[in-house]
């Protein structure tokens, strides 16, 4: 027996031994933070799950999920990637700043689902506008636009001045345009509006947002300033999804703000339902997914409530996750804030829609693309 | 299962190879019966219905080989052949090509029948032609008729080449199935050679896809990005096949069996007719022996010879897979090769080396392309890209991918040459002068071979594409 033969049979017996035995001893995981998700447990054997293939499909998600070292594999294959030139892991661009940032190319961007639902939300401009209720429609470009100077070279993105042509079209005066106001600007002011390692905007971000919207509206916005509003600090130890598409631990924090106002207000929040003191789910800022500190996530319909608005008026936002910490800043104005996410609301939402004073759609604009929104009522397809 | 699974090597892998390694080596039926046992799992894995598909091919064969062993007459036994044939082409017929046909005479009768959607059972274009080989064989006499059930399971359902290959033949394993035993030489090279199939596989393949896959879903493309979209497929189907036929042979040698090479590089060709006498080549052999040798092969003059190739190349498309864009890949091969024949080849033979390269890798990257849509029309459109149809030379699909995929791309085509077994040589000639340089080298190639294991394992986990494309076959 050659001595070479012998050290590869036994690295080799030493590897798959390591691998079988250290993941069978390794307790399992139940939920992993990172990934946001139960991990699959021991598969069930049962006749029925074998003649289905379940068990062998879920006995391949337990192996994978339960590995020995699994985190350590997975950002150590981001860091391989990075070190040969790969700029885009898990559906995400690594930028030259360092920041993360979604990767939505034009054959992934679901344009007839988009025109839909651009459709949709014009049909219900109509309906609002017989009624004289003033409806308006904020798309949040997609952070590849804002970030665009540092994006990798030659990177692929969706045709977004195409996205937004489309909704000019369509919504014409009630687009409320954040063009101007967040792309183009310069790289420092830029690389404030998104997370660095989240999909979401920041609280600057969202103040823009803000801003622009009551622009839109004819008030005088010249003299809000980012400032004015004492943006108080949730957290800086936000490491968001982005970071945990591709686990890579160079990427640094982002800070979490949210307006001082805000945190002062008195208030009552109705989630699906349930009644809370406050907005601010601070349990979520030791989770992982710290963003959802604002209203502890998303649900089909949430109620606000002010004691001492600043106006009578009622409004209603169908909105995606981005409105969670958009909402905030316009607190004290109204004296109902209702919001509905599209996702999970299944009711008539333009029967609603005829109830309130103003009627805001916000969206990150990539996301209309995401689902089937039906907005008007009487035309589900 | 597939090999680039974590069940397979996490669990199955370890769990065979314990009980296999257990049986002591005189118990060779016992041995057998593991293998067999183990084998019917690694099928059934995913779905267990079929494992009766095949156990019934199993029985099939294996009577009619030894009635036709025992056949008095020439006469009854060439009826027992055909009755043979057209059992496992009737098999083989129903479970691949039904769908296929329903829909051609819908299309061009415009009826409408409904398609049966029958799923392919994993593996049945190989074990199929293992079979058939074997039937032939011993009709011809080439080989004995098999009476140890158990072996001739074994040699039909050896997990190593069950589902995508090599295509064994019975020619081949006859004597390592009666009495073969475990060498650690052996073991070791099974191990090279499975680490080498599994980084093909999961770190080339895998990884050179997502620039096909992210290329071919564009309706508008530059020729660069096009060429490099099609260039990429190129070497996914390159590496995921011969990775996987690296595998095979690698565990078929840890078990004891000596399985012939699959792959020799076919990349470096100078032509067509050599490419196919180095790309599955266990396939392409297959064809030459039972169905161009028996059609007359070049034995009955020019034009009847031309005649066998067409028939040849029709059937070699069709086996890929029931639809026309393989045909058509089929049919695309087979004119090249017939015009090669006739006047090409002593043609190329003039000009300089360099330039029968171009023209066999131009070819060969061309025929990937429809073999890898599924649609014709499609097909068309993108090779006219290819040439120009979307009226850019360069794009940022072609750029991005260029500098992101660039040292992948290299890698992969000094992959698909003999350099990396030269440069490895080389190292072990430079190491043969060193005192302990059994030692030394291998701790070097364990650095080397677990190193590879580590990096798969790591991609693996993950969790990029996985399936072994040559699944649907």
């Amino acid at each position: 027996m050659k001595k070479r033969d012998l050290i590869v049979i036994i690295s080799a017996v030493a590897f798959l031994c390591f691998l079988s035995i250290g993941t069978l001893i390794c307790p399992d995981v139940d939920f992993s933070e990172n990934e946001n998700r139960y991990m699959q447990g021991v598969p069930v054997l049962s006749v029925q799950n074998l003649l289905s293939g379940d068990f062998s499909a879920d006995s391949e998600d337990y192996l994978t999920d339960q590995i020995v070292f699994r985190e350590s594999w997975v950002s150590g294959k981001s860091k391989m990637e990075s070190a040969l030139g790969v700029r885009d892991m898990n559906g995400v661009y690594i930028c030259k700043d360092g920041r993360l940032v979604e990767r939505i190319t034009d054959a992934e961007f679901d344009w007839s689902q988009y025109k839909r639902n651009l459709q949709q939300m014009s049909m219900l401009k109509q309906t609002l506008e017989k009624k004289d209720i003033p409806f308006d429609v904020m798309l949040i470009p997609s952070a590849a636009s804002v970030n665009e100077d540092v994006l990798p070279k030659n990177a692929l993105r969706f045709d977004e001045e195409k996205a937004f042509a489309q909704a000019e079209i369509l919504l014409g005066d009630s687009l409320v345009d954040l063009r101007s106001a967040m792309c183009g600007a310069e790289a420092e002011e830029a690389s404030k509006m998104f997370f660095r390692t989240d999909h979401h905007w920041t609280g600057y971000g969202a103040f823009i947002g803000y801003r622009e919207y009551e622009k839109h509206k004819g008030t005088d916005a010249e003299s809000l300033t980012y400032e004015g509003v004492e943006p108080q600090v949730l957290t800086d130890e936000f490491q968001g999804t982005l970071y945990s598409k591709v686990l890579m631990s160079n990427l640094g924090y982002d800070t979490i703000d949210t307006p001082s106002s805000a945190l002062d207000a008195e208030y009552m929040v109705m989630t699906d339902g349930e009644m809370h003191g406050s907005l601010y789910f601070r349990e979520y800022l030791e989770k992982k997914d710290k963003y959802a500190v604002y209203f502890g996530g998303n649900y089909g319909r949430v109620d606000l409530s002010m004691e001492n608005a600043k106006s009578d008026d009622e409004i209603l936002i169908i909105k995606d996750s981005f409105a969670n910490s958009f909402v905030p800043y316009i607190l004290d104005e109204y004296a109902h804030i209702t919001m509905v996410d599209t996702r999970y609301f299944r009711e008539d939402i333009s029967a609603l829609a005829a109830e309130y004073d103003r009627v805001l759609v916000l969206y990150g604009i990539d996301n209309v693309a995401e689902q089937r929104m039906v907005l008007a009522s009487g035309v589900a397809e | 299962m597939v090999f680039s699974s974590n069940v397979f090597l996490m669990v199955f892998l370890p769990v065979t190879l314990l009980i296999y390694f257990l049986v002591p080596e005189r118990y060779l039926r016992g041995r057998n019966c593991v293998l067999l046992a183990a084998s019917l799992v690694f099928y059934g894995w995913g779905e267990p219905k079929y494992i009766f598909v095949m156990l019934l091919s199993i029985l099939f064969n294996y009577i009619l080989a030894l009635m036709i062993a025992k056949a008095s007459t020439v006469k009854q036994s060439r009826l027992l052949l055909v009755l043979n044939v057209a059992g496992n082409l009737g098999i083989l017929g129903f479970f691949k090509y039904t769908d296929f046909m329903i829909d051609t005479v819908n299309g061009i009768l415009g009826g409408a029948l409904s398609p049966l959607n029958i799923a392919l059972p994993i593996g049945i274009s190989f074990y199929t032609f293992q079979t058939m080989s074997y039937v032939i064989d011993v009709y011809w006499g080439k080989v004995k008729a098999q009476k140890d059930l158990i072996a001739f399971a074994c040699y039909v359902t050896l997990f190593p080449q069950l589902i995508a290959g090599p295509i064994v033949r019975y020619s081949d394993v006859e004597a390592q199935l009666m009495a073969r035993s475990s060498r650690s030489d052996q073991i070791a090279e099974g191990i090279r050679r499975f680490v080498l199939g599994f980084g093909k596989k999961v770190l080339l393949a895998n990884q050179i896809y997502v620039v096909w896959k992210e290329i071919a879903v564009n309706d508008q493309l530059s020729v660069a990005a096009a060429w490099l979209g099609a260039v990429a497929y190129t070497f996914q189907i390159y590496f995921d096949f011969s990775g996987y036929s690296d595998m095979a042979i690698g565990l078929g040698k840890i078990f004891g069996f000596d399985y012939l090479e699959n792959f020799n590089y076919p990349y470096i060709s100078r032509s067509i007719t050599e490419f196919w006498r180095r790309w599955h080549m266990s396939l392409s052999s297959w064809f030459k022996e039972y169905v161009y040798v028996p059609l007359g092969g070049n034995r009955k003059g020019f034009k009847r010879q031309i005649l066998n190739i067409a028939i040849v190349w029709a059937l070699t498309g069709l086996w890929h897979g029931a639809s026309w864009n393989f045909v058509a890949w089929g049919v695309y091969f087979g004119i090249i090769l017939i015009i090669e024949k006739l006047w090409l080849l002593k043609t190329l033979d003039k000009l300089p080396v360099v330039f029968r390269h171009v023209y066999s890798l131009i070819l060969i990257v061309i025929g990937w392309v429809i073999f890898a849509i599924d649609d014709l029309g499609q097909v068309g459109t993108y090779v006219s890209m290819m040439f120009g149809a979307g009226g850019m030379l360069t794009d940022d699909a072609f750029f991005y991918f260029l500098q992101t995929r660039g040292w992948l791309l290299l890698i992969c085509i000094v992959g698909s040459t003999q350099l990396p077994a030269k440069a490895a040589s080389w190292v072990c000639g430079k190491l043969a002068a060193a005192d302990q340089q059994e030692v030394i080298s291998g701790i070097a190639e364990a650095v080397v071979l677990v190193g590879i294991m580590v990096v798969s394992i790591a991609f693996l986990v993950s969790g990029s594409y996985n399936p072994f494309l040559y699944f649907r076959f």
